[in-house]
C-alpha cells in the first residue's frame, strides 16, 4: 500500500548497508566515498568526475541525502558553508579527508 | 500515491517515489490521482511568540479548508503540531501552548466531521528522542528541513507501523499466566490473602498492571488465563481477595491445570475459535516462554520484565506493538461479554436432544438492514477478519466500502439476538448491480459465533426477498476457495442456486428470483 514502504531508495538503510559493506572490506576513503555517492545518487557507474552539473540525479533533495550520508557514514560534521560548496566528488573527498585526518 | 501538504522540506521523510508535495504552505488543491493525503505542517520558528501564534492560527484555517476539498473516500492523515523550539522569553507566556491546544481542539472537531480524517499523534514518535536531537539547525538554514534528517529512518519505520494500525484489524487475544505475572508471589504457597496485589510495592505495581489489562479488555481485547495452579485455589482467590482488578468474569476462557502450556494454548484457541496467531502470551517464567515459542511459533511471546516496577513501560510498549487500534467500535467494547454468552449457548445445546427444539428455545431474532455510516467500520472489521464463513474473502477496508457504495453497491448487515444475549452485528452481504434487473453477491460473510442456528439461510432468504421486491430477476454469486472456507463450498448449492461454471475450484452460480419462490 504505502509508497514509503515501497520506496526502496531509503537513503538511511542504504547508509547502514554502505557502512557494513565497508567494514567488511578494507577500502580507503576514496573508495568508500565513491561507494556512498553511487548508492545515494543511484548511479552505479558514477566515477570521480561526478559533479552536480554533470550528474542528472544530483538534484537538491539528493544533495541533502548526500550530505546526511556523508555525516553519518564517516561520522563527521560538515559546516553549512561546506555543505553548500560540495558540488562535486573531489571537493567532497577533500572535505571528508580533512575532517577524518 | 501519496500527496503531502507541507510547510517545510519533507522529502527526506516521505521519500520521492510515489509521493508528491505541495508548495511550501500552499494549499491549492492539486490535480492528482493520489489515494491518500497527508498534512505535515511543523510549528514555525519565529523570534516573537505572537507571530508563532498568528501563523499557527493561519495553519488551522488552511487545514479546515483543505479537509473540505479532499474526496471523502480518500484517506486524509493529519499530523498533530508539536513545538520543536519552545523558546520562552517570559516563562509565564503560554500563548503558543494555547495556540497549539486550540489547533488540537479544532483538529478533533474536524476529525468528527470528516470520517476520512485520521489524526497522527506525532508526539508518540518525537518522544523517543531527546529534545536537542529534534532539530539540526544546519539543515534548517540550508534547506528549510525543520526536523532532523537523521531521524528519517526511524520516522519511516514508525509511520509505516502507524499506517497499519489505522486500518481496522483483528484484535489480538491476551493470554495470561497468574503467579508473578498478574500478582506477586505464588498462590499455592502464599494463599489467597498472601499474594501481593494492591497495598505497598510490589502489590501496587501489579494492581496497576491488572487495571490496565482490564481497560484494554473493555476495548475489545479478549483475555484468557493459562496457569499452573489448582483451580480451586484460583477460584478461591478470585472470590475472596478484595484487591484484584481481574477476576473470573473478566476472562473469556480459562485453563488452570498442571499440563504443558502449549497444549493448553491450543485448546484455548479452539475454544475461543481464534487462530493461534492472534494470541499474545505473557508469562514471567523464561522456561514457559521458550516452550511456547518453540512449540507454537505463531503465538507472540514478548519478553516479560523481571521487576514489577518495569511493568508500566512494558505495558505501554505492549499496547503500541500489538494492541494498537485507531478507534474501537461499541461492539469491540462488549466483545468479552459476547464470548462468555457463547460459552453459555454451547452448554445449553448439550441439554437438548433435538436440534430444532434447541433452535426454538433460543428465541432467535434477526435484524437485517442496510449499512450506514455507523455500522460501516464494523462491516470492514468483519471483512478483514472473517475466514471460515466467507464466500469470496475480499478484505475490504472502510474506505473500500465507501467506494463501493458510491458506485451503487448495496451493503446489508445482520444483527442477531437470542435469549442469551445480543450477538450484535454478525454478518454482512455486499451486492452490486451489473445490469438493470440483475444483482450480484460480491461478498457474504458471517461470524462463526452465530453458525449452527440456520441463520445463514434466513439472512440470504430475506435479502433475496428484498431484491425481488425491488425488481431484480436474476442473482449471480461466486465462491472463491481459500484454505479456511471449505465449509461453505456448497453453500449456494444448498440455497437453491445453480452452478454455472467452475474453474480451479472457483465457482459461479445463478438463481432466477421473482415469480419463482421460496
Amino acid at each position: 500500500m504505502d509508497p514509503i514502504h515501497k520506496n526502496n531508495a531509503n537513503q538511511f538503510y542504504k547508509n547502514a548497508y554502505i557502512k557494513n559493506k565497508m567494514q567488511g572490506q578494507s577500502m580507503n576513503t576514496r573508495e568508500q566515498l565513491l561507494e556512498t555517492f553511487r548508492q545515494v545518487l543511484e548511479t552505479p557507474a558514477l566515477d570521480e568526475t561526478a559533479s552536480q552539473k554533470t550528474c542528472a540525479k544530483w538534484d537538491s533533495i539528493h544533495h541533502l541525502n548526500l550530505i546526511v550520508a556523508l555525516e553519518t557514514t564517516f561520522d563527521i560534521s560538515l559546516e553549512p558553508e561546506e555543505m553548500a560548496e560540495m558540488t562535486d566528488f573531489e571537493t567532497a573527498l577533500r572535505l571528508v579527508e580533512g575532517k577524518k585526518g | 500515491m501519496l500527496y503531502v501538504f507541507r510547510n517545510t522540506t519533507a522529502e527526506l521523510f516521505f521519500g520521492t517515489e510515489g509521493v508528491a508535495y505541495s508548495g511550501y504552505g500552499d494549499i491549492t488543491f492539486p490535480q492528482t490521482d493520489a489515494d491518500m493525503f497527508v498534512w505535515f505542517y511543523l510549528t514555525p520558528i519565529h523570534a516573537d511568540s505572537a507571530e508563532t501564534v498568528r501563523e499557527i492560527e493561519s495553519y488551522t484555517n488552511r487545514l479546515e479548508l483543505v479537509a473540505t476539498q479532499i474526496p471523502p473516500e480518500k484517506r486524509f492523515l493529519v499530523f498533530t503540531l508539536e513545538n520543536f523550539y519552545p523558546l520562552k522569553m517570559e516563562t509565564g507566556d503560554f500563548s503558543v501552548e494555547l495556540a497549539l491546544g486550540n489547533f488540537q481542539q479544532r483538529l478533533s472537531a474536524l476529525a468528527a466531521r470528516h470520517t476520512n480524517l485520521r489524526i497522527i499523534d506525532f508526539a508518540t514518535f518525537l518522544r523517543k528522542f531527546p529534545d536537542r536531537n529534534l532539530v539540526d539547525w544546519k539543515y534548517y538554514f540550508l534547506s528549510e528541513t525543520e526536523l532532523n534528517p537523521k531521524l528519517a529512518a526511524p520516522f519511516r519505520t514508525w509511520f509505516t507501523h502507524t499506517l497499519r494500525t489505522l486500518d481496522t484489524r483483528e484484535r489480538k487475544c491476551l493470554v495470561l499466566d497468574l503467579d508473578n505475572t498478574l500478582w506477586g508471589g505464588i498462590l499455592g504457597e502464599d494463599g489467597a490473602s498472601g499474594i501481593r496485589i494492591g497495598g505497598d510495592y510490589p502489590g501496587n505495581a501489579f494492581l496497576l498492571f491488572q487495571q490496565q489489562i482490564r481497560a484494554l479488555s473493555e476495548r475489545g481485547v479478549i483475555l484468557a488465563v493459562c496457569s499452573k495452579n489448582n483451580d480451586a485455589d484460583v477460584l478461591e482467590a478470585w472470590k475472596s481477595n478484595p484487591y484484584l482488578a481481574l477476576r473470573q468474569e473478566h476472562f473469556a476462557a480459562i485453563r488452570i491445570n498442571w499440563d504443558n502450556k502449549a497444549d493448553n494454548l491450543r485448546e484455548l484457541a479452539e475454544e475461543l475459535n481464534l487462530g493461534l496467531d492472534s494470541f499474545v502470551f505473557l508469562d514471567d517464567q523464561p522456561a514457559e516462554r521458550e516452550l511456547v515459542r518453540s512449540l507454537l511459533p505463531e503465538v507472540t511471546v514478548p519478553e516479560f520484565p523481571d521487576k514489577p516496577y518495569l511493568l508500566p513501560t512494558f505495558f505501554k510498549e505492549l499496547v503500541e506493538e500489538h494492541f494498537s487500534l485507531y478507534r474501537t467500535t461499541a461492539e469491540d467494547r462488549s466483545k468479552t461479554e459476547k464470548y462468555q454468552e457463547n460459552a453459555q449457548r454451547t452448554a445449553a445445546r448439550a441439554a437438548f436432544a433435538n436440534f430444532d427444539d434447541y433452535l426454538k428455545s433460543l428465541d432467535i431474532r434477526t435484524d437485517i438492514r442496510e449499512a450506514d455510516i455507523f455500522s460501516l467500520p464494523r462491516v470492514a472489521q468483519m471483512a478483514q477478519k472473517t475466514n471460515q464463513f466467507n464466500l469470496t474473502t475480499r478484505r475490504y477496508t472502510e474506505t473500500d466500502l465507501k467506494s463501493l457504495l458510491n458506485q451503487g453497491a448495496r451493503i446489508y448487515t445482520l444483527n442477531v439476538q437470542d435469549k442469551f444475549g445480543d450477538s450484535g452485528m454478525t454478518g454482512a452481504l455486499i451486492i452490486t448491480f451489473p445490469a438493470k434487473d440483475s444483482a450480484r453477491i460480491d461478498s457474504l460473510f458471517l461470524s462463526c459465533r452465530i453458525l449452527g442456528r440456520n441463520i445463514e439461510h434466513t439472512f440470504l432468504a430475506e435479502i433475496l426477498n428484498r431484491l425481488t421486491e425491488s425488481g431484480i430477476r436474476t442473482v449471480t454469486a461466486e465462491y472463491i476457495p481459500t484454505s479456511k472456507n471449505t465449509q461453505v463450498r456448497d453453500f449456494y448449492d444448498r440455497e437453491g442456486f445453480s452452478l454455472t461454471g467452475e474453474t480451479d475450484g472457483q465457482r459461479e452460480y445463478r438463481r432466477e428470483v421473482g415469480s419463482s419462490n421460496p
